[in-house]
This record gives C-alpha cells, structure tokens and sequence, in this order.
C-alpha cells in the first residue's frame, strides 16, 4: 500500500479538510495531499486509522525544579509492542518532554528540539519553556488533532520551573502537576492525594514513582518500567530505568524501598542436614555405578582375551602337530594333540558372559 | 397494552353492534405510540460512584449525596446508602428511582425474615446472590436495572464485600469502587491497603476520606458531602453527612496557559 506522506504531514489531515476545502481553507494549513489522498480513497485505499498506545506520564514541579515520569510500554492494539520504549524525549539542555499517545511524537520532539536549538542559537539565550510549548501547541493547532501527541512539556529556565501539558488539538495548560494517558487518571490519583508545595527531592521522586507505578498496576496499557527525569537549574538527571516494577519472576508487592533493583538470579538455597546426607548418599550410589560399570568392561574384555587365546592355542597346537616336527617325533607328537585336545575342550566359551 | 382504539372496540359489546349499519363510527384517534412496555433505555436520576474497602474487622462503604440529573446537580440531599440489617449494608451507584424500586422490595424481604422470627436475617452474600439474579433476569429481558451495586457486611464474621452491574456481572474484592471511582479511587484505596494490609477502622476512614475529597477534584459529577457505612462486629451504621475538605490554594501558582 503506498501512502503518500512526507515525514511530518500526517494523510488524515488533508483527507478531513478536503470537504472543507472550498469553505474553510486557510492559509495555514498545509493542503498539498489534500487531493492525492481524495484520488487513493476513491481507488478504495481507506484512510489508515491512527493506533492508539496506552501510556501513563507524569510531571510535577517541586523545589528545585522539575520531575518527568513515564512508563515503557508501547502497545500495538493488545500486543506490547515494545517493552523498554523511551517516552521522555529530550527537547534542549534545559527541556524535556514526556510523550503521550502516538508514534508520531518522536517527529514532533525532533521538530521542535531543532526549532529550540536554532532559537538558542539566534537569541543568545537559554530557551524558555513558554516558547516550547508554544511551538508545539501552535504546530499541533496546524493540524487539528490529527497529530495524535499528548504530552507533557517541563523544563527549568531563567524565570524557574515550568510545567506544561499540550493535548492533540493545540491546546495547553501549565500546572504543578499533570498526568496523561490512559493510566493518567489511576496516576493523577496519587498525585491529587499526595501533592504540596515545595517538596525536595526524594519526596517528589518517590511521589513520581508511586504515581507512574499506580498507573502501571491499574492500566493495562502500561507497563514495563518507570522512567524518570529530573530537571533542575544545574543539569538533568536522566533515570532510566528508574525501577523495573515488574519483572518476571519477583513481585514488586514485597519491594518497597526506592533502588531496588531485583536480580535475576535465584537466591541459593542452603540445603539442610538431611539433604546434606542424601547428596553424599546419591554421590556414593553414583561412584559405586561408575565403578561397577568399569568392572563388567574389564571383566568382558578379560573374557574376549582368554577365549582369543584359547583360539590361538587350539589354532597353535594345530599347526604343530601337523607339522613335519611331529610328524618326526611320535612323542612330541603325541604331546602336540594331547594339548590340541585339552585346548579345543578348553576353548568352549563357558563362562564368559559380562553382565553389567 | 395495545392501542386505544383496539380498547374501544372490545369494551363495546359485539351483541349490540352486531348487523347494525355503521351510522355512527368510532372516533379516529391520532397516530402515536402503541409499545407501551417500559424498558430502561438510559438512567434518568444518577448516583456516581461508590466507594467501599475491607479493614480489619469489617467493612467500610462510602456514597455522595447527590443525584445528578444529567449534568444538572437537581438532588443535593439523597441516601444512596441502605443499612439492610445489622450485617449488611448496599450501596447503589446509577439509576436512582431503579434503586428505589430494589429498596421496597429489599425492605419488604427483611420484614419478611424478621416475621419468621427464626433467628436468621438476610447476611450479605445471600443478597448478593439474590441482586446478581435480579439484575442478570432484568438483563436478558431486555429491561435491565441500571445500577451498580455494592454489598458490603460481615458473612459469619468475616467481612464481604460484592459488587454487581446492571447486566449482571457480580465479583467479591477487597476493594470495590463503582463508577468512574474504578479508575481514580481504586487505585488509591489498593495502594493504601498493600502498603497496610491490617488497616484499623480509623485509617480506612482516613483511606475512604482521600478517595471522596479525590473524586470531588476529578469527577464531575461528584459532591462534596457523603454518607458513610460502616460494619463491625458490633453491628452495621451509616454515618453522615461527612464534607470533604478541600484545598484550592493550588490556584495561586498557576499562571497562564
């Protein structure tokens, strides 16, 4: 199926706007596939629906500047697509952004982050967090919802901590606390309930934990690891994975502490006194086989030599006794088939059988 | 029910009529509805969620004030807590005049049990099991009662707690939250309980308390006033109204857009 995009104009824009066109069309927006698109439909290639992956990402302001949390999972209808995916993407030195529900963010976090970096450059001056978010806004205003991001802006610059959540349509909030995704409400739970002014950091950390965790527990479409990102004025703190809250085998009931990390070794079992004399009990009973074993070898390959020999005996004293020497000496030859005799009779594989 | 006409027409007595020429014809009666069985299409008075834990020695359920009538908050004042006896207490989230219906009939059966005079009452998971056949019959007849239920008490000492939708679908938890609750209160009340899984009364009060004041903050059809069950050994109450105290000084901080 070819589908005409360039790397950011999304298909389903044009496709909406094109029963508006003569109406509404503004020049603003981007109508180039607006009639290409028209021409596919017509052919019978649908307009592709937008997958939806279920997330839960956090941020919140505290004293020193600004926390990101995300989950890891990316999921394609009820498959997890990806289980360690990145969803904080880095804007500019002092920015973040906390993706939502689409693939299509990572273009946008890449747009933008270059669009930041050239405004650093022609201005002079650290990024305001404002000017982020108004870009991203005004970028996913252009294309009315079609760009399916919703994310979360936060970010410390001269004028201190800010925080911004954009939705899909363009439009943004700021607050000391938001959440978004499918698991945002089971998260802005614990955020609501635990939130207040000014915390330090490891409060606000464990509070961003606990937030993202809820929302891996209690939503299906999250899962995986809590990632997490502190932005302060000095520098930014890229945590990830911040925790694995659910790893096989180990259950993250029992941990509490904020840097466990589970292992996935088993922890030794230490074998009790019993078990101790079972194992020298079962090392005997193997050594006594092992020996036994080379036993009925040997024994075997004595038998094979001796009837080999008897063989060669019967075979020898053949050979001799019709020998011209015999033939000479009646005596000797007499002695010759006496022993022939004795060494056919002998010969008879009698009891030679090796049983294991 | 059938039509009007139809009735007209069989209250006459076909001996009168019977060979008489139509001098004189029956009214014609303007066209309009003639399916006049009543089926649930959509809840007109709504409860939102209900909010109920296990502790430690028995049962903890909590209900908001108000029936919202659409997105009108008409009904400030209503019970949506009902203290069956003194082991059980339901709770009804949805349709309001549906769980008046289910009172009468549910009041009724206790006067009932209490006219055997044999010792025994109604415990919880009993009317659990009867709701969950109520509501599953109501369902396959196309005529559901558009509620969700809670059942909390203590069955022969230990707590119980159940919870049974409109179409039927009843399970048992330690935690159970009807409504749009499921997703903002349930997981608050589940962290609560795994990072104290012996919670006294006076912390599931506190648990409960979050949940409502959460609720208030993130649903919009919540109240801040709510009733609250509570079921111990000692027997079943329902408390209230408690208010939930709320903070708006987050406001001050924000700035712009």
């Amino acid at each position: 199926l070819a589908v005409l995009t360039t790397s950011t104009l999304p298909r389903w824009g044009g496709e909406i706007l094109s029963d508006h066109l003569k109406t509404e069309a503004r020049a603003a927006r981007h109508l180039d596939l607006v009639h290409p698109n028209a021409h596919l439909e017509s052919k019978g290639y649908p307009v592709p629906k937008a997958t939806k992956t279920g997330t839960t990402i956090c941020g919140t302001v505290f004293k020193d500047g600004v926390i990101l949390g995300a989950d890891s999972r990316a999921t394609s209808d009820n498959i997890v697509a990806e289980k360690e995916c990145q969803k904080i993407y880095y804007l500019v030195p002092n920015i973040t952004c906390g993706a939502g529900t689409a693939a299509d963010m990572e273009k946008v976090a890449e747009l933008i982050s270059s669009q930041l970096e050239l405004h650093r450059l022609n201005t002079g001056r650290s990024v305001p967090v404002v000017a982020a978010c108004r870009m991203i806004k005004q970028r996913l205003f252009n294309y009315q919802g079609y760009i399916g991001a919703a994310l979360i802006v936060g970010g410390v610059d001269s004028t201190g901590p800010h925080l911004f959540e954009i939705h899909p349509h363009g439009s943004s909030q700021t607050g000391m606390f938001c959440t978004m995704g499918s698991g945002s409400l089971a998260c802005m739970s614990v955020l609501e309930s635990r939130w207040k002014e000014n915390m330090n950091l490891d409060e606000a950390k464990q509070m961003v934990r606990d937030a993202i965790k809820a929302g891996i527990t209690n939503d299906l479409g999250s899962g995986s690891n809590v990632d997490m990102c502190v932005i302060t004025k000095d520098k930014v703190d890229f945590i990830r994975p911040y925790e694995v809250v659910c790893a096989k085998g180990v259950s993250f009931l029992k941990k509490n502490s904020l840097t466990v990390t589970p292992s996935w070794i088993p922890t030794e079992v230490i074998p009790s006194a019993e078990q101790k004399e079972l194992d020298a009990l079962v090392s005997k009973c193997q050594r006594n086989e092992e020996a036994s074993r080379k036993l009925c070898r040997d024994l075997k390959k004595y038998c094979d030599t001796m009837s080999s020999l008897g063989k060669a005996e019967v075979a020898m004293t053949g050979d001799l006794s019709s020998s011209s020497m015999c033939q000479n000496d009646p005596q000797l030859c007499h002695l010759v088939e006496g022993y022939h005799a004795l060494a056919q009779q002998v010969g008879q594989p009698r009891c030679c059988r090796a049983e294991p | 029910m059938e039509a009007p006409m139809e009735l007209l027409r069989q209250s006459i007595n076909p001996s009168f009529t019977m060979n008489a020429p139509d001098i004189m014809p029956l009214p014609s009666f303007p066209a309009f509805a003639t399916d006049f069985k009543s089926r649930t299409m959509n809840p007109i008075t709504t409860g939102t969620s209900v909010v109920a834990l296990k502790f430690d020695g028995g049962v903890m359920m909590a209900a908001d004030t108000l029936g919202s009538y659409g997105s009108l908050a008409r009904f400030p004042n209503i019970e949506r807590l009902l203290r069956v006896n003194d082991s059980t207490i339901i709770g009804a989230s949805g349709d309001y005049a549906d769980y008046q219906y289910l009172r009468d009939i549910i009041e009724q059966k206790v006067i009932d049990e209490a006219c055997q005079d044999d010792g025994f009452g109604i415990k919880p998971k009993n009317l659990h099991c009867w709701l969950t056949r109520v509501m599953y019959n109501r369902r396959s007849k196309f005529n559901p009662l558009w509620n969700i239920y809670v059942v909390a008490g203590l069955q022969d000492g230990v707590p119980y707690l159940g919870y049974v939708d409109k179409i039927g679908t009843s399970f048992e938890a330690p935690q159970v939250v009807s409504g749009l609750g499921g997703y903002l209160a349930l997981p608050l009340l589940r962290d609560a309980v795994e990072k104290k899984p012996k919670m006294n009364q006076q912390e599931a009060r506190a648990a409960i308390g979050d949940a409502m004041r959460l609720l208030f903050y993130r649903d919009c059809q919540a109240f801040h006033k709510y009733h609250l069950g509570v079921i111990t050994k000692d027997g079943a109450k329902i408390e209230g109204p408690f208010e939930v105290d709320v903070n708006w000084d987050l406001g001050y901080h924000i700035h712009g857009y």
